[in-house]
């Protein structure tokens, strides 16, 4: 079943045209990424996948759901962790994701708990306030946040924004272990390596239309790269 | 409506932790120490029922900062969660507009009512120390109608925090919005009125449509029944209409916290989350 489908999908901000025509489909279970450069269109796509922005035109699904008159129910079967996100910074991290996990689970929802405090691994400082994490310990907490209610789609914009090389080889690890626990996962990055490492199928925007498709090795033979990087390289350069 | 307590939870929580409350219910606070023993305890030895002076210095208190807070704190309340990005990581979780809007508004309200209550609590310990029984209860029902005032002025907020687009643009307008009600609405309109209407009771009904003109009226009903407060006007026309003017003023208030958190609840959903 298809996780996500996208057909001509155009965002406008007055004039500016951010999004331009996009369509693409992500099959269920699999790990699909969105790269592309600075103002792209990465973002403003997983916005509107997210319920968090309305399309100019086109159409959006998850799932079959339709993310404008759906997005209730979109909603409750998906996570986004966004490229920088805020939390109530007086919380403790436990208490936060003890206040999440009741919004999906109501009572049951310890078992969320559970999980989120292993996917943070925050150890003792998940009883800290989250005014007191650094950076990479928010995006951690947000990300463990994210996966903890094993959703049907996470939509991850930038996963290791901002981390070290340590935290952003652990977080790639949760993502792939999600992943085989039956997550769909939409991301979008700048980290070729990590794109190509995580994901079965890339999708490249450039100037708001998608510009190439395919699985990294696909993408490689038919664009005559090394590596992603080159193809990347070749392909935003020849637009 | 679980997701609605957990948000007006931490709301009402946030908001005992926000400065602007802590320094409305301590100015309360002072103001109503500073109020009630000197008004009662000179009032009493002139052989004086102090009630009235003591109310009326807090309606006039109350007029002016129940909504100046009710205002600070809600101008910013959801157009600070789009600029913190806290909306746009929030509005996707199974979260609706309705809930979000309703948690806000609660916890909101709460916490006013709390720091209100804190602030009108103490006056209200030597108000239960001087006065009679029957006095003590027109307090309490004075700190009801001011909390109906505050409930307004969130609705009110809110709706400003959704169109705004920065939270320095959401207080501006906010802060105009209380001083246009609390200071020009009144000019304005009485003269106006008066000059073309000469009716009374028709323009206390016009200018109902001020929602802090609705409250001092209930506000002065409750420690003057009788309406003597009002002079000529209050002995006159409008004792005889004490009902329809009070009933038109407690609709006005009910009917624009109605429009105005509707509204609120329109735009947030027609509009992008971020």
């Amino acid at each position: 079943m298809e996780a996500v489908l996208v057909e001509n999908l155009v965002k406008k901000y007055g004039n500016f045209v951010a999004v331009n025509g996009i369509s693409f489909r992500v099959e269920e279970g699999r790990i699909y990424g969105l790269i592309g450069p600075n103002g792209a269109g990465k973002s403003t796509t997983l916005r509107i996948i997210a319920t968090l922005l309305k399309p100019t035109s086109g159409r959006v699904s998850v799932f079959g759901y339709d993310v404008v008159g759906e997005a209730d129910k979109v909603r409750r079967i998906i996570s986004y962790l966004p490229e920088e996100a805020g939390a109530y910074k007086h919380l403790t991290g436990y208490e936060y994701l003890e206040l999440m996990a009741k919004i999906y689970a109501g009572d049951g929802y310890r078992e969320y708990v559970e999980r989120g405090v292993e996917l943070a691994g925050l150890g003792g400082r998940i009883y800290s306030k989250i005014g007191e994490y650094s950076k990479g310990m928010l995006r951690r907490l947000l990300l463990a946040r994210a996966l903890m209610t094993l959703p049907k789609l996470a939509i991850l914009d930038e996963p290791t924004s901002g981390m070290d090389v340590v935290y952003a080889t652990e977080i790639r690890r949760m993502i792939k272990r999600i992943n085989q626990e039956g997550v769909t996962i939409l991301l979008s990055s700048h980290n070729m390596l990590e794109v190509e490492y995580l994901c079965d199928e890339i999708g490249i925007i450039s100037n708001g239309r998608l510009i190439a498709e395919g699985s990294p090795q696909e993408l490689k033979e038919r664009y005559g790269g090394e590596n992603l990087e080159e193809v990347f390289t070749n392909l935003v350069r020849s637009v | 409506m679980k997701t609605v307590i957990s948000l007006a939870r931490e709301e009402f929580l946030g908001g005992l932790r926000n400065r602007w409350i802590l320094i409305y219910s301590l100015s309360y606070l002072l103001l109503a120490i500073a109020i009630s023993p000197f008004s009662l305890a000179g009032l009493n030895i002139l052989g004086m029922k102090a009630v009235g002076k003591v109310l009326s210095a807090l309606i006039n208190i109350s007029l002016y900062l129940v909504p100046l807070i009710s205002l600070i704190t809600s101008t910013v309340a959801i157009v600070g969660d789009r600029e913190t990005r806290y909306l746009e990581w929030l509005m996707s979780n199974p979260v609706s507009e309705r809930a979000y809007l309703l948690g806000k508004f609660i916890g909101l309200g709460l916490s006013i009512a709390v720091a209100t209550l804190l602030g009108f609590g103490v006056a209200g310990w030597f108000v239960i120390l001087f006065l009679p029984p029957e006095d003590v209860s027109k307090y309490f029902l004075l700190i009801s109608v001011a909390l109906l005032l505050s409930v307004v002025y969130i609705a009110m907020g809110l709706l400003i925090s959704v169109m705004s687009r920065t939270r320095y643009h959401a207080l501006g307008t906010g802060f105009l919005i209380w001083f246009f009600t609390v200071f020009i609405f009144d000019l304005l309109m009485m003269s106006f009125l008066l000059s073309i209407l000469n009716d009374p009771l028709i323009a206390t009904l016009v200018a109902t449509l001020n929602p802090i003109q609705g409250i001092r009226l209930n506000m002065i009903s409750v420690i003057d029944p009788e309406m003597t407060f009002l002079g000529f006007t209050g002995v006159g026309e409008l004792r005889e209409n004490v009902w329809l003017v009070l009933g038109t003023s407690q609709a006005v208030v009910i009917g624009y916290t109605i429009l105005f958190a509707g509204l609120a609840y329109l735009q947030l959903r027609r509009q992008d989350v971020i």
